[in-house]
């Protein structure tokens, strides 16, 4: 066998055209959460509940009054404080799909379940599944193909509906 | 030669069949016994990483080794042997499961997400297929671990008795482990249907070596013809035909389950898987089968992946529905640097 032949001139190119690729992809910081007892996950869930419950209310209350315009502007607010707030960002979809801006709405669920999985779980606390899929349903149904092709949101929101591993 | 290719189809049958039956039971949506999520799912629930939506003991793993090990002292085949490259095997195994995590899925899930009517798959598919090209091109190209020996410590039976040990603990004693209460790993059949079909799987796959890079390693090099390959088409014809059945096959690209559209990193998570798996003798299925047998290689292998499937959770390069994350495609980078390295290294020139 010679000494340097193709096969090695391969493999020198892998290594070298995945090493040049490499500053292409710049490693980001990511969040690793704390392993917790399942007590203080419960304690963590019930606070979370509690300010959820005290943060977003008048939100939710201008939605339910079909105070849209209110609703979307007491939530700017609180996203000075509390900026990408999971279920802030679950009731900016809600106010988008009730204008009719399916797109729009799909953007703002899509990154309220990238942050919070547990909001596309059948049950639990901050479940809202129904929610999702009643409006994945009506961007299906009235999103023309080529856009819904397009649309990275509904198609990331169908596979985590479907399940499947995480 | 007549009975092999019986077992091999049988196994085939029982893994496309079983698997999707499997999903249709509880587990995962297309994952059936895919091996990679289960050891994601499996060390979380060893407390081995933080994400608290990937925990489950999956009884698959220890019943294809327990599968396995009693069909080879059946056989008189099992064999304490090992001490081939020993790190190289740990670090391949790390590698396929960094490109099993960044696809979404080992070769079998790759299988059964086409069979469920999954495109964004065959990215995979071509990915796999180069892989397995260029691990045959390394093998015949001087690249050759030892020769693995006869071993007297006897340690060939660790890994059957340890997965006899979880075994037992997660049936008497399930608060020794973490699972999770929502998300992937809240999702399982009935664990005595998990454990049958694997012990099942198990015995078969020792009987008839079958496994996904084989098949492709053969067709590659055998062509149609080969009675691995019919085993291919069998595992895929059966998963099909159980999706259709239970109709859990939706063709689409987009909107699937536990799958992303980031098609380039799909091909070269699973081109290294191919490419590994050629190099270690086999996929991380076959792995857990040779450790029944008495293959210590095979357990380091094993014991490679477990240590992945806890990283890739707690450091995020495996992918989700979202797509890959620049630290996955950072570790495929790297995994690629490494094993192009390896061949290399390791290339015998006469």
């Amino acid at each position: 066998m010679k000494r340097f032949d193709r096969f090695d001139l391969f493999l020198v190119s892998v290594m070298v055209l995945s090493l040049i690729s490499l500053p292409v992809v710049r490693p980001v910081r990511t969040d690793t959460e704390s392993s917790a007892t399942s007590s203080e996950r419960l304690i963590a869930a019930r606070s979370r509940l509690l300010f959820i419950q005290t943060t977003f209310r008048p939100v939710e209350d201008a939605i339910a009054a079909g105070k849209l315009e209110e609703g979307g502007l007491l939530l700017e607010e609180l996203f000075r404080i509390y900026p990408g707030e999971s279920y802030g960002l679950l009731l900016k979809g809600r106010i988008l799909a009730r204008r009719g801006a399916l797109p729009e709405a799909l953007g703002a669920y899509g990154e309220a379940v990238r942050r919070d999985g547990s909001l596309v779980d059948r049950r639990g606390l901050f479940s809202a599944r129904g929610e999702i899929e009643g409006v994945v349903a009506r961007a299906e149904g009235s999103i023309p193909l080529e856009a819904r092709r397009r649309n990275h949101d509904l198609g990331y929101l169908k596979s985590r509906l479907a399940g499947g591993c995480e | 030669m007549k009975s092999w290719k019986g077992a091999i189809i049988l196994t085939a049958l029982l893994m496309g069949g079983g698997g999707v039956l499997l999903s249709v039971l509880g587990n995962p949506a297309n994952s059936g016994i895919c091996i990679s999520c289960f050891l994601e799912t499996s060390t979380g629930a060893l407390g081995l990483h933080p994400n608290d939506r990937m925990r489950y003991l999956r009884p698959e793993l220890p019943g294809f080794v327990l599968g396995a090990w009693v069909s080879a002292l059946m056989a008189g085949e099992f064999r304490s042997r090992g001490g081939s490259a020993p790190l190289w095997r740990f670090v391949g195994g790390f590698i396929m499961i960094v490109g099993c995590a960044v696809f979404i899925g080992c070769p079998i899930k790759l299988i059964l997400r086409l069979a469920a009517g999954d495109l964004s798959a065959v990215a995979g598919v071509a990915g796999l297929v180069v892989g397995v090209r260029i691990g045959i091109l390394s093998l015949v190209r001087g690249v050759e671990f030892p020769v693995p020996v006869e071993e007297r410590t006897h340690s060939g039976f660790l890994l059957p008795i340890a997965s006899l040990f979880l075994i037992l603990l997660f049936i008497l004693s399930p608060p020794l482990f973490r699972f999770s209460e929502q998300g992937g790993g809240a999702d399982a059949a009935p664990w005595y249907y998990s454990l049958s079909l694997a012990l099942g799987i198990g015995f078969l796959a020792q009987k008839s070596r079958f496994c996904i890079t084989g098949s492709l390693r053969d067709l590659l090099l055998m062509g149609w013809r080969s009675p691995m390959t019919a085993g291919f088409l069998t595992f895929l014809g059966a998963a099909l035909a159980t999706s259709l059945l239970f109709g859990r096959f939706h063709l689409s690209l987009t909107g699937q389950p536990g799958a992303h559209t980031d098609f380039l990193w799909s091909f070269l998570g699973m081109m290294l898987v191919g490419w590994v798996a050629m190099l270690v003798g086999g996929c991380p299925f076959r792995q857990l089968v040779k450790g029944g047998e008495g293959d210590t290689d095979a357990v380091v292998v094993t014991m490679g992946m477990a240590v992945g499937a806890a990283l890739v959770q707690s450091t995020g390069i495996a992918a989700t529905a979202a797509g890959v994350s620049p630290v996955g495609k950072v570790a495929i980078l790297a995994s690629l640097v490494i094993v192009a390295g390896m061949v290399l290294f390791l290339r015998e020139r006469r």
